[in-house]
């Protein structure tokens, strides 16, 4: 089990096609997902509800520990549908550059996007030393960090499972991500001008 | 080989960032622990907003915040009064520090004092509107806790200590939960309202028990280790004893003794008017 996920990081390309010829499901990313959602989400959730919350004065209608939940819970469910919404463009436009992977093996190489989450992890205790804005700072730089972490990570599982280049693997990433933005930016003015 | 041995150190440092990552702020919100940005200053003027916009008509503000420490010799102690509150805790500083903040001039008075000689430490508190912190320092044992409380609601977290320890309260509610509590007299004196009391890991050091509770409601879960011999000499003038021993309900109308091992509790409840429960669990 260590050497799995010792592999994973060290060696993204090496561990994906052991896991792909291994027929593991999509089961396996979905866990990726969610424990490093609940990571991110947890550590979040004391950063707002209890840190945040607490430097204000603001007093919820509702307990903290409630609240705490609800972030965790919205992070983590918001986490689960950009995997998979995500995913399934990635896979639309991998097979738009003639790439070989099934759906469920796109899926699980995306799921690579959430591994290097375990630093913030790691790093959480200072949380509790740090001061709210600091906290806050610190939480951004955390998650940029493992973006563009796992954002690498997932180009070069992308790559093997579709036998894509790193390039046509970025471009198709890429191209997920403008569709995505555009689509945010369209939806955004057009709501703005319905107002 | 010394690849495998690096993926394991790896992996093992993934699954630590995991576990980590859930369990601190897991503890941290389950504690309500605000952190670098929630010390005992800010909190007590985030309180204080609190406290002076609160309803002062009945019981239900309670405020709640307990301050911890780690040490052996440490006192916790949260007392939750009508609109105000008292905090005990103790500050890296070698000399007795009591700081009195009122926020009412109010007629009620209250008071707080440390016996450096004797070790004990004296709060009255018979104001509904007023906010006490007590330092104590490292190096100092309290070695008494008396706690003299006319009107409100006071909860009382105490670990690790030794000497005396009395409550005597004439109107209001008691909840108090004693840790490792090393005393041969500890006394429960209440007039009227509720005594919650949740003795653990306590009982093989703590000899006796006194409850004399003039009208209300005394409820005590006393985690017992196994063998431990339970003594009730309970005197009711009107009302009923209930006692639940490791799950078992007893009820008990007249003195008995439960000999359930070589250990030896005594508790001892007197009840003008109103009736005892008492829980006894593993």
């Amino acid at each position: 089990m260590l050497d799995y996920i010792g592999i994973m990081v060290v060696s993204p390309r090496k561990s994906i096609q052991i896991l792909v010829a291994e027929k593991r499901t999509i089961l396996l990313g979905l866990a990726i997902v969610i424990l490093a959602s609940l990571v991110g989400g947890l550590n979040l959730a004391y950063i707002v509800s209890i840190k945040g919350l607490g430097f204000v004065g603001l007093k919820l209608p509702f307990s903290t520990s409630l609240s705490s939940v609800g972030i965790m819970a919205g992070y983590t469910m918001l986490n689960i549908i950009l995997w998979l919404v995500l995913g399934i463009l990635i896979y639309a436009f991998d097979k738009l550059l003639g790439g070989k992977a099934s759906l469920e093996t796109v899926l699980l190489a995306y799921s690579y996007q959430w591994l290097p989450v375990f630093i913030i992890g790691l790093l959480s205790p200072i949380f509790y030393y740090l001061d709210i804005l600091t906290s806050i700072v610190a939480y951004v730089f955390l998650s940029v960090i493992t973006f563009v972490w796992g954002y690498v990570y997932t180009l070069i599982t992308n790559a093997e499972v579709n036998k894509f280049t790193l390039g046509q693997s970025f471009a198709s990433i890429l191209i997920t991500f403008i569709v995505i933005i555009s689509s945010v930016a369209l939806s955004v003015s057009i709501a703005g001008g319905s107002l | 080989m010394i690849e495998d041995v690096v993926y394991r150190a790896i992996g093992a440092l993934v699954i630590a960032g995991l576990i980590i990552g859930i369990i601190t702020p897991l503890y941290l919100i389950a504690n309500n622990m605000p952190g670098n940005n929630g010390s005992l200053v800010d909190l007590t003027q985030m309180l204080s907003g609190l406290v002076s916009s609160a309803p002062r008509m009945n019981y239900n503000f309670i405020l709640e915040k307990e301050i911890s420490t780690n040490s052996t010799n440490a006192l916790r102690l949260d007392i939750n009064l009508l609109d105000g509150y008292i905090e005990v805790s103790r500050a890296p500083v070698h000399t007795i520090v009591i700081d009195i903040y009122s926020t009412t001039s109010t007629a009620n008075g209250y008071k707080a004092s440390f016996n450096e000689q004797s070790g004990a430490l004296d709060i009255m508190a018979r104001s509904s509107t007023i906010k006490l912190v007590v330092r104590i320092p490292d190096n100092m044992i309290v070695k008494g806790l008396n706690l003299n409380m006319s009107n409100g609601i006071a909860k009382i977290n105490i670990t690790e200590m030794k000497g005396p320890i009395s409550f005597i309260i004439d109107n209001g509610i008691l909840e108090s939960e004693l840790k490792n509590i090393v005393s041969n007299n500890t006394l429960i004196k209440m007039s009227n309202g509720v005594v919650k009391l949740s003795l653990r890991y306590s009982p093989i050091n703590l000899s006796e028990i006194k409850i004399q509770i003039n009208d209300g409601v005394f409820k005590a879960s006393i985690r017992v280790p196994k063998n431990t011999m339970l003594k009730i000499t309970p005197t009711i003038l009107n009302g009923v004893v209930h006692v639940s021993l490791n799950g078992k309900n007893i009820t008990i109308y007249e003195d008995q003794e439960y000999d359930n091992g070589s250990s030896r509790l005594d508790c001892e409840i007197m009840i003008l008017n109103g009736y005892a429960k008492i829980d006894f669990a593993r």
